[in-house]
């Protein structure tokens, strides 16, 4: 039997469900002073259409950029004007042009806790997760939602009691198939907590224990804390998820530990309260990949995905004095993708995927394509071909539609199938059933 | 008999008519602006948002409106929530929102896994609800203890298990609800009305303490609205009390007054209907294709194009009736560009037919001075503000200022049997 395809990371999720300060995760600081007035004007059909023409204006006919913008707003109206089910129904319409029968995993966010000021027009997280369930009734062979989680919501069993329903109960289908109505769980380290967070063992266990895969976002960038008290998420020893005697765990915890009074250096200040959401270098601290080594020491068994390969700028270990990389790589010198490859090596249920990066396949001189291509076909033990490649354990991705202010779906499954040959159905069939385990 | 002379209540009758008039142009331009704004539907939806809010368990406006028979009638072209929900929808969806939780919701049990086949469910034993009353109660039950789900709870007892009845209950507290919300969107509406007031006061330059002099000291103006403003009373007299409130009833009465005003209108739409109808009868694609785009472009702005005609008929109406009103650049404040000594001439010579008392008004009216913009902006103040008002209580009033002078007539008709 043919596996379906998979497309293993994307976001369904619509402006309803985001706080009303979402914007700040952009870092302009017009955008982050005045970011619920420019939602306001994002939100309506009027106001994208005015951007839309001014950048139009202000580019010129003959510049790239209007492609740009184009694409831009297509980001926008697809996260503003449509409905969950519909933000869905356009990713499932691009998918099936490649397989009628392809398999999306729509990771949902819980925003509750992303700022730190309530907000006034956002739907609550168990709001949005009604819908998702009302989506996997209508596409239950289509749709693999995975359910997000935040150790602010509730923590040791009480979250695992809460999170119980959406995996333990689910749909039938006229066939007799049978699918809970959630596949895995999805974290999202950058709204402000840590993986390792104690409060999330006992949630790690039931996975473990259920075969429920876990997603998370491992780029430096993305959305992020936007409120103004990030100090207080983040303290000079966090509690950490522990294993007496465990020698890679404690190492884990004195790097995390060093890197946290790196970036509260009173000489850098990288980690300052700040009215106005400047937390982006707080998401280096939330979500680097040693954050998941007392994970994968005290779960073995769990299969984690720490998606986009550690994001393109990782991937080719580019410097960039605007976004403090050149300075950040001198207090954390091996790249994302480098600890993502080490902890491949050592731990063999760990996934990553190429969502998001894919974009930058053909962009950077075709660099990034060209080390995920040596990426792939890179024996993870040399000395031990039993081990496979660093390709049986890559997902793919598509991350839309984060990804539509850079290409077009159907683009990106287009040049990615054209491009990774025989890694196309790997990626997209073989690895993603091994990873998700839903009923075929 | 008519009170001789009584000026002040022909001035009063004049003055409210133009206000009437130009109150449904405000009328008109809010419609057409809560129609671009969608602002009943959005009111509409802020409403039920409210409504069905539950903090402690889930915003169940949200799933209101992804409720299938809601999604079903937004408007897909615009993207935009219904205008209009009917009580009896708000209780049948209300219904199925809360029993569908426990409908769907089927416990699973992991029975197998294998890398081939993936892990393999079973479905658990549930027990099955006999009736929508019941899978809405069984759903209620579900949910924490909230001010919302008390209320529910409420009306679920009171129905006494008879889905009917919570079908009625739910649709009385719709309606209650409503009738409250409908008393915040007038409050929210009777601000726009000022913005549109002022703005119609501006864009046709209605300067009110200009228009009571004209109307006092223009015998031909005064008489001729009054004249208006009497045909119309007649008319006003046969409409519903309820009619009387709406914008639509007192234009179409206005437009019965002055059939004129909208010939030109029925002719360009003879046009555009002709030149379609003539192109749907050829069976080339060039025509077929233009057919199309000229259906499409028709039926795209329609409602538009519909308001811009509303709004041309009453502008045309207050053109036939001579109203001294709008941008001229013998007219002040334009006129206060101009010198003073040219200004006279040309005042002089386009003013030569009235009254020696008239022109001495409009020659000291068109004159720069500080006294002369005082005057001016008061009016302009005058006129945004009462057109604020609202056009059923102008011709309202203006009614019961003509029934008053008509009281006076009643004599006189004795006297002639």
């Amino acid at each position: 039997m043919s596996l379906p395809f998979t497309n293993a990371h994307i976001h369904i999720f619509n402006s309803d469900c985001a706080p009303d300060r979402f914007l700040r995760i952009l870092p302009v600081p017009l955008v982050r002073r005045a970011p619920g007035i420019i939602k306001g004007i994002i939100d309506s059909k009027i106001g994208r259409g005015i951007i839309h023409g001014m950048f139009k204006a202000w580019y010129g006919k003959a510049s790239d950029k209007r492609g740009e913008v184009d694409k831009y707003v297509a980001f926008l109206d697809a996260g503003t004007d449509a409905t969950q089910l519909e933000v869905f129904q356009t990713a499932l319409a691009a998918g099936k042009t490649f397989d009628p029968a392809i398999r999306i995993v729509g990771l949902t966010l819980n925003m509750d806790h992303m700022d730190s000021q309530p907000s006034k027009r956002q739907i609550s997280f168990i709001t949005q997760l009604d819908e998702i369930k009302d989506i996997k009734r209508y596409y239950p062979t289509n749709f693999f939602p995975f359910l997000g989680i935040d150790p602010r919501q509730a923590g040791g069993l009480d979250l695992v009691k809460w999170a119980k329903p959406y995996f333990e109960s689910g749909v039938a289908t006229n066939e007799g198939k049978v699918f809970p109505y959630f596949s895995g769980i999805k974290l999202y380290p950058a709204l402000g907590f840590f993986p390792f967070d104690p409060r999330l063992e006992e949630l790690y266990r039931y996975a473990e224990e259920n075969h429920l895969p876990v997603m998370t976002h491992c780029t430096r960038v993305g959305s992020q804390y936007i409120g103004d008290q990030i100090e207080s998420l983040i303290p000079d020893q966090p509690a950490m998820i522990d294993m007496a005697g465990n020698p890679a765990i404690a190492t884990a915890k004195t790097s995390i530990e060093k890197r946290i009074k790196d970036y509260k250096d009173p000489s850098r200040q990288w980690i300052k309260n700040s009215k106005i959401g400047d937390n982006d270098l707080a998401c280096d601290l939330f979500g680097h990949p040693e954050n998941y080594i007392p994970i994968l020491e005290k779960f073995p068994n769990l299969r984690l995905c720490l998606a986009h390969m550690g994001g393109s700028n990782e991937v080719i270990k580019s410097m960039d004095s605007k976004s403090k990389l050149d300075q950040i790589r001198k207090v954390d010198q091996l790249s994302w993708f480098e600890h993502i490859q080490n902890m491949m090596r050592k731990y063999p249920n760990l996934y990553t995927d190429v969502s998001y990066t894919l974009s930058d396949f053909y962009d950077t001189n075709g660099k990034v394509f060209t080390s995920t291509f040596a990426f792939l076909n890179t024996p993870v033990d040399p000395a031990d071909p039993t081990k496979g490649k660093f390709g049986d354990r890559v997902l793919f991705g598509t991350d839309f539609f984060m990804t539509e202010q850079e290409r077009r779906e159907p683009e990106l499954y287009a040049t990615t199938k054209a491009n990774l040959s025989t890694w196309w159905d790997i990626l997209g069939r073989v690895n993603t059933q091994k990873y998700l385990m839903q009923p075929i | 008999m008519p009170i001789p002379g009584n000026k002040i209540l022909d001035l009063l009758i004049s003055m409210a008519l133009i206000y009437a008039l130009l109150s449904l142009l405000v009328s008109i331009l809010l419609e057409w602006w809560n129609h671009f704004r969608k602002t009943r539907a959005i009111q509409l939806k802020a409403n039920i948002f409210q409504l069905l809010n539950d903090s402690i368990n889930l915003q169940f406006g949200e799933l209101f409106y992804n409720h299938y028979l809601i999604s079903g009638i937004h408007d897909k072209k615009e993207k935009s929530p219904p205008q209009y929900i009917s009580s009896n929808l708000f209780a049948e969806v209300l219904i199925d929102i809360i029993g569908h939780r426990n409908k769907h919701d089927q416990p699973v049990q992991l029975i197998g896994l294998s890398l081939n086949q993936g892990k393999q469910y079973k479905v658990g034993e549930k027990l099955a609800a006999s009736s929508a009353i019941q899978q809405f109660k069984n759903g209620l039950d579900q949910l924490k203890p909230s001010p919302f789900t008390d209320t529910l709870q409420s009306l679920l007892s009171k129905s006494e298990g008879d889905f009917e009845k919570l079908k009625k209950s739910l649709s009385s507290w719709f309606d209650d609800y409503m009738d409250r919300a409908s008393g915040w969107y007038k409050a929210q509406q009777r601000n726009k009305l000022y913005f549109f007031g002022f703005l119609v006061a501006i864009a046709l330059n209605v300067d009110s303490l200009h228009l009571v002099k004209m109307i006092a000291l223009d015998d031909t103006l005064r008489n001729n609205l009054v004249q208006s403003a009497d045909k119309m009373a007649d008319q006003y007299n046969t409409l519903s009390d309820s009619a009387k409130l709406e914008t639509d009833a007192l234009e179409g009465m206005v437009e019965k007054n002055f059939p004129k005003t909208s010939l030109r209108d029925q002719d360009k739409q003879l046009t555009i209907d002709s030149l379609m109808n003539s192109l749907v009868n050829k069976k080339d694609s060039a025509s077929s294709t233009l057919y199309k785009k000229l259906e499409s472009l028709y039926k795209a702005d329609s409602i538009d194009r519909e308001y811009a005609h509303r709004a041309d008929r009453i502008l045309n109406v207050a053109t036939s009736l001579n109203i001294p009103i709008g941008w001229d650049e013998s007219a002040a404040p334009l006129s206060w560009k101009r010198k003073a000594t040219s200004l006279t001439e040309h005042s002089k010579k386009i003013k030569a037919e009235k009254q020696n008392q008239l022109m001495d008004y409009l020659d000291r009216r068109n004159q720069r001075g500080f006294w002369n913009v005082a005057k001016y902006l008061l009016g302009i103040m005058i006129s945004g503000f009462s057109l604020s008002f609202g056009a059923p209580f102008w011709f309202d009033l203006l009614m019961k200022l003509v029934n008053i002078r008509r009281a006076g007539k009643k004599p006189e008709a004795t006297n002639v049997k």
